[in-house]
């Protein structure tokens, strides 16, 4: 331990074998270094930093080195910094010199060969130096003194006494190689990747804490690289515009852009895709965006799902607002105008005007047309964007609900959809059901089960749901007790598909029907059995169907005029009476006389051939029954009974003996003379008439249906609708009200009506309904306006 | 052949390395072992592996036999995380029974030791040298650790008496 004599030269003999093997190592990675040498260098480092010391007169006793080094070490560890730092410059000024022999790829290749060596070269020094890392320098560093491990300093060299010579000539040699690739020439795009691998490793343009990491990377490549790119691009735009269409500049853009976009993840940072992609989108589309845009229109007008497609995405990439926003709303107002221009083209059609039934059928199939061809524009071309989707849910209720078909109560949106249901699951509507769109091969059943599922789709966009549930609630209901329906497996389709979209309760409204009508089946079998003990006397002489409907889920009111049955009947209907209240006391039956319907064998006494001998068979309703019954040749009021022609009557006995109204009788008679069963004395139905049963009567066919002739009145029913609904709708925002208020306690006028539109899904209330709805509650005490303030209202507990 | 038959299990092919120390003295230890030497474990790194002897011109035989005594000891050790390690307080009176059993030896050989894992980068083995120290000196007066280090008194006597008068609070509590 005995080093201090002389070191000085120690240390100048030391640095010597030091410096000649870090040239070693720079010039060949470290390949001809062996462990010996290696050891030897590392060892020259920590002598050099821990046991050479300066000659201090007096200090000869021994003390450990490990312990006061921080003296001298100090000394000896700046002094082995900066020689290493020195000599390190000195090497990088070489390497400048040797590279300005060099341009274009060869500057390139020569760079990252240099780049690559130089890499390997700085690990292994700063290993070697590994002793002055440990020490001198943590400590400087833990003092906050700007000074850095070995590896930092060797970047730091390359930096500032390489790179910042270099850098231009570098970025001219990137773009050169880059424009020949994208002039579709082949180059090397690997050296494009060193070089910025070497910027990005390059780190930050200072050691200040803080500074940004990729700093060189940024300002000495990205940057003038994007600009680079952008002036590339602006001339190669101008030059295709000039050349070409727009549609083919679009076409050029999309494919130029993946390109780059393709290309720019092999070479560029994974930081700066975004910046370079968004100096590609403001060259490219942004500053043709308006030329771009106007495309749209025709695009769509010729359903060019290719172009729409690109354009879209082009146009996605300038962002939500300033690209896509517009062509959203076009898109909307677009398909708006197709709707209601198809809905239109209906309201004149002549097959439409013969029947509701077949306004309805082309009505629904007009909505679905457009819908289903814009739903699928939108899937195709515009990746089932939710702001197109928006936009064309928005535009599809619009013209939906408000259009040139639906002007009045009968021909409103919801009422002809729910008429379209009607046709579709009534029996003998085959064709409705296959529909415009029915394709061939399908089961008659999937095809109705498609239908139903188009009507549902519309059903999504009625303003009125409320009014549709009103409608097909009667609609079903008479299909019911009329036995119509096309399947009972049909009905249930539907009710499942509805309750997905309304909800439960609609749903359990028409399941209780459904099963009054099964229950009801079962019933009149029973009842029909011919061993049932009767106490009411002997069984019908003819067959009786009886449905027994729970009063509160139909859409039925008791008969609005009395009527005497025919003493046949009531002797049966008494007997049914009976045996519903053994079976169930306490409930009462309500006959619905004008629901219901007879066939009745007639025959007259002029018939010949098959008329006579099988009389001919009329489906009538009860109160026609009732009337045609007083015409029997062997009972009954009036005169002439007991002959073969029978009884003629006037109107006034007619009126007598069944109790029905005066306008009732009337028209059915006019029902009757019309079919030529009766005549009148005076050819029409007047009080002073007589009327007889026509004895000659004649029809080539032997069934006829008088009940029917009589088709149920369009308006009023839509009237009634229209009003049922109005009250229930009343009825729904009041408890919307007292839902929110309880919740909330206080809400001012504007909150609260704000707060009921958002909260009643079914229909759009209309602000007067809920003022209305609002006094009432005031009248009725749920809510009060608060004392303070007449613009504020309480919930009252 | 029989179903349970598993595979063979692996034969772990110890790579062996030669250090040679400053007496010419050559050892053969596992680059397990070598490796908790951050000075073996870069330099292996960056030359790769070799078959060449290693020498450890600072480090005589006997101390180099003694610090891998160390390292096969603890080559199993989980790896220091050198951020964690730095932040934890040392504490000197966590010596494990080996280390401390392994610490007996004379004041020379402790500081050959201390100076070796020092050179070596050994940083668990140079922390246990200090705490050896440390607990040498813990509870001794001056004079006693002057005497224990073999270290000669060069304060004069004003000296001392200004020492003494700036230390006063400390040696009253």
């Amino acid at each position: 331990m005995d080093m201090m004599q002389d070191s000085s030269s120690e240390a100048a003999r030391i640095w010597t074998d030091l410096s000649a093997g870090v040239n070693t190592i720079l010039a060949k990675a470290g390949e001809d270094i062996d462990a010996t040498l290696y050891m030897t260098l590392y060892t020259h480092v920590y002598d050099f930093c821990a046991s050479l010391r300066p000659a201090m007169p007096g200090s000869t006793y021994y003390t450990p080195a490990d312990m006061s080094t921080a003296l001298y070490g100090s000394v000896y560890g700046r002094q082995l910094y900066t020689r290493l730092t020195d000599h390190v410059s000195q090497y990088m000024g070489e390497v400048a010199k040797r590279a300005t022999a060099f341009k274009g790829d060869e500057l390139l290749t020569f760079y990252n060969r240099e780049w690559v060596r130089y890499g390997d070269a700085a690990k292994m020094i700063h290993n070697i130096f590994g002793y002055l890392n440990r020490h001198w320098i943590q400590r400087e560093k833990d003092e906050g003194n700007n000074v850095c491990d070995i590896n930092t300093l060797m970047f730091r060299l390359w930096r500032n006494q390489f790179f910042m010579d270099v850098r231009g000539a570098l970025l001219e040699s990137v773009f050169s190689l880059m424009t020949r690739i994208r002039d579709g020439q082949v180059a090397d795009l690997g050296l494009v990747k060193s070089v910025v691998d070497s910027f990005v490793s390059l780190g930050s343009d200072d050691l200040v804490l803080g500074s940004k990491k990729m700093e060189v990377y940024d300002a000495y490549f990205l940057k003038p690289f994007i600009e680079g790119t952008r002036r590339y691009y602006q001339a190669e735009s101008e030059r295709m515009l000039k050349e070409g269409s727009i549609r083919s500049y679009m076409a050029w853009v999309f494919d130029r852009i993946k390109e780059e976009e393709d290309r720019a993840e092999l070479y560029l940072h994974e930081s700066s895709l975004r910046e370079f992609s968004e100096a590609l989108n403001k060259v490219l589309i942004g500053k043709q965006r308006e030329q771009l845009s106007a495309e749209f229109h025709p695009m769509l007008e010729a359903q060019e799902r290719e172009d729409l497609r690109r354009l879209y995405l082009l146009l996605k990439r300038l962002g939500d607002g300033a690209g896509l926003e517009p062509m959203r709303n076009l898109f909307g107002a677009f398909v708006k105008s197709a709707g209601l221009e198809a809905v239109k083209r209906i309201s004149s059609d002549q097959v439409a005007a013969e029947s509701l039934t077949n306004k309805a059928r082309l009505f629904v199939d007009a909505l679905l047309s457009v819908h289903d061809l814009y739903a699928d524009i939108l899937r195709g071309s515009f990746e089932d964007d939710p702001g197109f989707s928006k936009a064309l849910d928005h535009a599809c209720k619009e013209f939906i609900n408000t259009n040139a078909v639906c002007v009045s109560d009968e021909t409103n949106a919801a009422r002809l959809l729910a008429s379209h249901c009607d046709t579709l699951l009534k029996k003998g509507n085959a064709t409705a059901r296959a529909g415009p769109t029915g394709a061939e091969g399908a089961s008659s059943e999937d095809n109705l089960e498609f239908q139903l599922s188009q009507a549902v789709c519309v059903f999504r966009y009625l303003k009125d749901q409320d009014m549709f549930q009103a409608a097909y609630w009667r609609f079903f209901a008479r299909r019911l007790i009329n036995e119509q329906s096309v399947s009972s497996h049909g009905e249930a389709t539907m009710i499942s598909k509805l309750k997905e979209v309304i909800g439960v309760d609609f749903k359990t409204k028409l399941s209780t029907m459904f099963s009054d009508i099964t229950v009801s089946k079962d019933m009149t079998e029973q009842f029909r059995e011919p061993g049932r003990a009767s106490s009411a006397g002997p069984p019908a002489p003819f067959d009786i169907g009886v449905k027994v409907l729970n009063t509160g889920s139909w859409p039925f009111k008791a008969p609005d005029t009395k009527l005497t049955l025919p003493p046949e009947l009531s002797r049966v209907v008494d007997q049914f009476t009976q045996f519903y209240q053994d079976k169930h006391s306490g409930r009462r039956l309500n006959w619905l006389w004008q629901y219901s319907k007879a066939d009745l064998k007639v025959f007259f006494p002029g018939a010949t051939g098959a008329a006579a001998k099988t009389g001919y068979v009329f489906t009538v309703s009860t109160y026609q029954l009732a009337i045609l019954l007083l015409f029997n040749a062997d009972s009954g009021p009036g005169t002439g009974y007991g002959t073969e022609a029978g009884p003629s009557l006037t109107l006034a006995q007619i009126m007598a003996a069944t109790e029905l109204d005066r306008d009732l009788v009337e028209s059915e008679m006019d029902v009757f003379c019309k079919a030529r069963v009766l005549t009148s004395s005076t050819g029409k139905v007047s009080d002073d008439a007589r009327f007889a049963l026509n004895g000659g009567f004649k029809s080539k066919k032997l069934r006829m249906n008088l009940a029917g002739l009589k088709r149920p009145d369009q308006k009023r029913e839509a009237n009634e609708i229209q009003r049922a609904v109005d009250t229930d709708r009343l009825v729904k925002i009041q408890a919307a009200i007292v839902r929110i208020m309880k919740a909330r306690k206080q809400l001012s006028h504007r909150e609260l009506v704000e707060t009921t539109i958002a909260h009643i899904k079914l229909f759009q209330p209309q602000v007067s309904d809920i003022k209305q709805a609002i006094d009432k509650l005031i009248d009725t005490s749920y809510i009060e306006r608060d004392e303070s303030s007449r613009d504020l209202y309480n919930y009252l507990a | 052949m029989s179903a349970v038959d598993g595979p063979e299990p692996p034969v772990v092919q110890q790579i062996m390395v030669k250090l040679v120390s400053s007496d010419n003295e050559e050892f053969e230890v596992s680059m397990a072992v070598a490796e908790l030497s951050m000075l073996l474990k870069n330099m292996l790194g960056d030359l790769g592996e070799t078959e060449d002897a290693i020498p450890l011109p600072n480090v005589t035989g006997k101390v180099l036999a003694k610090v891998i005594e160390y390292c096969e000891h603890h080559q199993n050790d989980p790896p220091l995380i050198m951020d964690e390690y730095d932040d934890v307080p040392k504490r000197a009176d966590d010596i494990a029974p080996w280390d401390e059993m392994f610490m007996k030896v004379d004041q020379e050989m402790l500081f050959e030791i201390l100076l070796a894992s020092n050179y070596m980068d050994i940083k668990p083995l140079l922390d246990l040298g200090c705490k050896t120290v440390a607990n040498m000196i813990r509870g001794k007066s001056a004079e006693e650790i002057r005497k224990q280090f073999n270290i000669v008194n060069d304060f004069t006597e004003e000296e001392l008496a200004q020492i003494k008068k700036e230390n006063e609070w400390a040696e009253t509590n």
